[in-house]
């Protein structure tokens, strides 16, 4: 079974850029090159950071049914968001 | 972390990966229109059982069945069910098996019947897909040679390679470090070395390369109802190349 790639719900950490090392969660994806995170607190749902999928690495992925809330575009808080940043499941890793 | 395996694990997991590929050839024997996936998904536990494995895949994040039965449209992580099959289907077979405290994991997609040329011909790629990404897997070469091959190959046909889901390091785990695209550029990426063991696993639409998850949380779909065929093998680095575990 394949594992989620960089879709939304994907727990990730940045290769590249000013924020190298930080971790997020994808929240949207933009186009073929690009994907918006957030982190629940300077990145937010509403304000999320785009970033080039090259320069991100998937460590992991959320519970599938946030993933699909923010598929949606359903409400995903922010608070939600950093608790998975928080609890990142190593059984994924 | 990656976590690289010895050659006698390499053979635990040859064993374990054998048994998937029983259960594979008994399952493409009655693939047939009429049948329906809940069928196949039982028959696949009862192999698995038999032969002394316990089904991955069922209870993984919930996945609530043995096998991912995806058909037509469907990506993957199609849930079996009271679908009949119908000639002109395609149907894509997943399925992992833990033997021994290992993984084995392989996908085969199959024609229902007499399908069309362009579904013919979309099994044919994702097929040469997986030998030409399989074919890459030698130390020193790096998993963007990888992805590379499974696109440039699948684009230059035409269709399109799935970006939501991808490959996968496996062994104790079915999913351990690193992810496997099937997309990336030459000479970028993990550094191949002896001892990996890869699930690899290239998912390709006729249509667009973009896909959506439906209501249960599982089954993902191709955005534009197009087509979408998926082969994969769990395939080891050795010093002298690739060596696929889920064929003989």
């Amino acid at each position: 079974m394949d594992q989620p790639g960089l879709r939304p719900g994907a727990i990730v950490r940045s290769l590249a850029g000013r924020d190298l090392g930080s971790l997020y969660v994808v929240v949207r994806v933009l186009d073929e090159r690009f994907v918006a995170v957030a982190n629940g607190g300077r990145r937010t749902v509403a304000r999320p950071k785009h970033k080039n999928r090259r320069h991100l690495e998937v460590l992991g992925w959320a519970d599938p049914s946030l993933a699909l809330r923010l598929e949606r575009g359903a409400k995903v808080t922010d608070e939600e968001i950093a608790k998975v940043l928080d609890e990142i499941p190593g059984e994924s890793l | 972390m990656i976590i690289r395996k010895t050659t006698r694990e390499i053979q635990q997991m040859k064993e374990a990966g054998l048994i998937v590929w029983q259960v594979h050839q008994e399952l493409a024997r009655v693939i047939e229109p009429g049948i329906t996936t809940r069928e196949l998904d039982a028959l696949a536990e009862r192999l698995i059982r038999q032969a002394g494995g316990i089904p991955t895949f069922k209870g993984y994040h919930g996945y609530p069945a043995s096998i991912c039965a995806s058909v037509n449209e469907v990506v993957v992580h199609g849930i079996p069910g009271d679908r009949k099959l119908a000639e002109g289907d395609i149907i894509a077979i997943d399925l992992g098996v833990t033997y021994g405290g290992w993984v084995g994991d392989s996908a085969y997609t199959h024609p229902v019947g007499k399908v069309s040329p362009e579904a013919a011909r979309l099994l044919e790629v994702t097929r040469i897909a997986l030998e030409k990404a399989i074919a890459r897997c030698y130390p020193g070469n790096r998993l963007g040679d990888v992805g590379h091959a499974v696109q440039s190959y699948v684009e230059s046909q035409g269709f399109s390679v799935v970006r939501d889901f991808v490959g996968h390091g496996v062994g104790a785990r079915m999913h351990e470090a690193p992810p496997v695209p099937n997309y990336g550029q030459p000479g970028t990426g993990v550094l191949l070395r002896p001892g990996m063991v890869l699930a690899i696993e290239p998912m390709v639409n006729v249509g667009t390369w973009e896909v959506r998850v439906l209501d249960d949380g599982w089954t993902a779909v191709t955005a534009d109802g197009s087509y979408s065929a998926h082969f994969e093998h769990t395939v080891a680095i050795t010093e002298n190349g690739p060596e696929i575990l889920t064929k003989p």
